[in-house]
């Protein structure tokens, strides 16, 4: 699903990344974790083609990023759904139009939207705010609809940056279980966190950890992170 | 197909979001192009005029005061089988009258000098010249028409055609910079609107690439909000054109001119509003690549 040699990135003088080498399966489910500004959302920037490879290879689902076309790009994003640290949604419009967003400019019918939208967000304990403007929820709420918009389009690959940041334990585990359930119906997923609850939630899933830009195998300790 | 007309809506309700903004592009653009059609109305009439006087040459012919009617009308009716001639306008002593009255714009009450009118009867014989020695034929056809009988004087005034056809040379020179000049203003309006719209909305396109919208999904409803503007601000000015048109349109409709103002043809309206429609696409292409 991803492949990475050597990839590298920096921001002027800053060195964000560096020299990163990564391998994510088809169906693999990983956790990024690492302390604050160690280049998580970097990376994640990288894999669907917000930010461009400056140095090495990246191919992810099938594209390669090394040569995709930015008009090509919404092809990558139609794969590779991402959920986002500061969410973007739309907060002018309602939660039920942010979720069926990705679904509308797919020019899917809009009676399919409707039942899709409806499903993922009682899934998510959000239908009784579907038609609120999304300026009016808590962050929690708003963190939930850009997780419902995420998967609503059941994508191969999903990125999700610190998605229980806002939320509370309850949540937090009602969060994974979703993912859990995405990930049996074959997609991959791959979150950024610092949450150890989460990450003990699923025992048995692959962790990796940036760490200055620099990418380890396995739950490094770091002292530092928040 | 219905993403189609779904995103043709979006561009027109996406404009409605700003609507001050819309109200002063559609204002700038309704101007320029009111000026435009003007100009436009201006040359299409010039070529109505040379068209319709080449070559021809009018003669304003006078009786004594004193002729009746009765003899004047009987040369009257054999002024138009006479070689070269091909409009005859004629006019009794209160005709002459009504038309000075008109000329007045009605302002000086003539009504009272009806059937006592000082003026002597007149005709103005439209002759077509001949291919060559025009002046000569003039001259001759002068001679003829003193002739005629009790016939005071005959003026005819050669230097008309030539001061209209330098009026179509001049507004024909003028032509393409001043168009070329209003679209360039068109295009900078709408553009600048556009760009203003896209500033406005960044966050919004950005979430729109995120989600996966093509690159087309994002582009086309901002390409007809463009064609709207220019379609939009084309028509409201040919409206404005329309309503000047019947103010002056009998405005020159007198003595020695005799024209009527014509409104500009289906053919160049159409011109007109496809022109600013295709300026506004193209200039919010131009926005959008930067
Ligand atoms: N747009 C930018 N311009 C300049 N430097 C940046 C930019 N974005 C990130 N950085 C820098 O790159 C480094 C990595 O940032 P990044 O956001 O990837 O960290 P992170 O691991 O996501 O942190 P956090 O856990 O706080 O979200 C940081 O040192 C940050 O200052
Ligand atoms: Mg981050």
């Amino acid at each position: 699903m991803i492949t990475i040699s050597k990839m590298s990135y920096t921001f002027g003088k800053q060195l964000a990344l560096k020299d990163v080498n990564f391998c994510m399966k088809q169906g693999e489910f990983v956790f990024l974790c690492g302390p604050s500004g160690a280049g998580k959302t970097t990376f994640m920037r990288i894999l669907h083609g917000a930010l461009p490879v400056q140095r090495g290879k990246v191919d992810v689902a099938g594209y390669d990023l090394n040569t995709l076309p930015e008009r090509r790009k919404h092809l990558l994003r139609r794969d590779v759904s991402v959920v986002f640290q500061d969410f973007k949604i739309l907060t002018n419009q309602t939660v039920f139009a942010n979720v069926a967003l990705p679904l509308k400019v797919r020019g899917i019918p809009r009676h399919i939207i409707e039942k899709r939208v409806r499903a993922v967000l009682r899934s998510l304990h959000l239908d009784h705010k579907a038609m609120s403007p999304c300026e009016e929820l808590s962050g929690g709420e708003q963190q939930r609809v850009a997780v419902a918009r995420a998967v609503v389009v059941k994508p191969k690959l999903l990125l999700a940056d610190e998605p229980t940041g806002n939320l509370d334990y309850e949540l937090s585990m009602r969060m994974m279980d979703i993912f859990q359930q995405f990930h049996k119906f074959g997609t991959s997923i791959m979150i950024a966190t610092h949450n150890r609850e989460i990450m003990e939630r699923m025992s048995g899933a692959r962790v990796v950890t940036l760490h200055d830009g620099v990418m380890h195998e396995g739950c490094v300790e770091t002292g530092g992170g928040l | 197909m219905s993403v189609f007309f779904h995103l043709l809506g979006q561009g027109v309700r996406d404009l409605f979001r700003a609507p001050w903004s819309l109200c002063m592009t559609i204002a700038a653009i309704t101007l320029v192009s009111f000026l435009g059609g003007a100009f436009l109305m201006l040359v299409h009439n010039l070529d109505l005029q040379i068209g319709a006087r080449q070559g021809n040459v009018q003669f304003q012919v006078y009786w004594q005061p004193q002729t009746t009617t009765e003899e004047v009308r009987e040369v009257w009716a054999g002024l138009s089988s006479m070689e070269g001639v091909v409009n005859v306008r004629t006019f009794t002593p209160d005709q002459a009258l009504g038309v000075l009255a008109e000329s007045f714009q009605n302002s000086v009450d003539m009504e009272w000098m009806k059937g006592r009118s000082p003026l002597p009867p007149t005709a103005l014989v439209e002759c077509e010249l001949p291919a060559e020695d025009g002046k000569k034929w003039a001259a001759s056809m002068v001679e003829r028409l003193r002739a005629l009988p009790k016939v005071e004087k005959v003026s005819f005034n050669p230097l008309q055609v030539d001061l209209l056809t330098s009026w179509v040379g001049l507004t024909r020179m003028a032509f393409w910079p001043v168009t070329g000049f209003l679209l360039v203003v068109v295009a900078l309006v709408v553009g600048n609107t556009i760009k203003l719209a896209l500033l406005a909305r960044r966050e919004e396109l950005e979430i729109l690439r995120f989600v996966g919208a093509s690159r087309a999904y994002i582009q086309f409803p901002l390409l007809v909000g463009g064609a709207f503007q220019g379609f939009l601000g084309a028509g409201l000015a040919l409206g404005l054109l329309k309503l000047l048109h019947n103010g002056i349109e009998e405005m020159f409709n007198v003595p020695p001119l005799w024209m009527t103002i014509s409104f500009l043809p289906p053919l160049h309206c159409l011109v007109i509003v496809a022109t600013l429609a295709a300026v506004g696409v193209l200039s919010s292409l131009v926005a959008l690549r930067n």
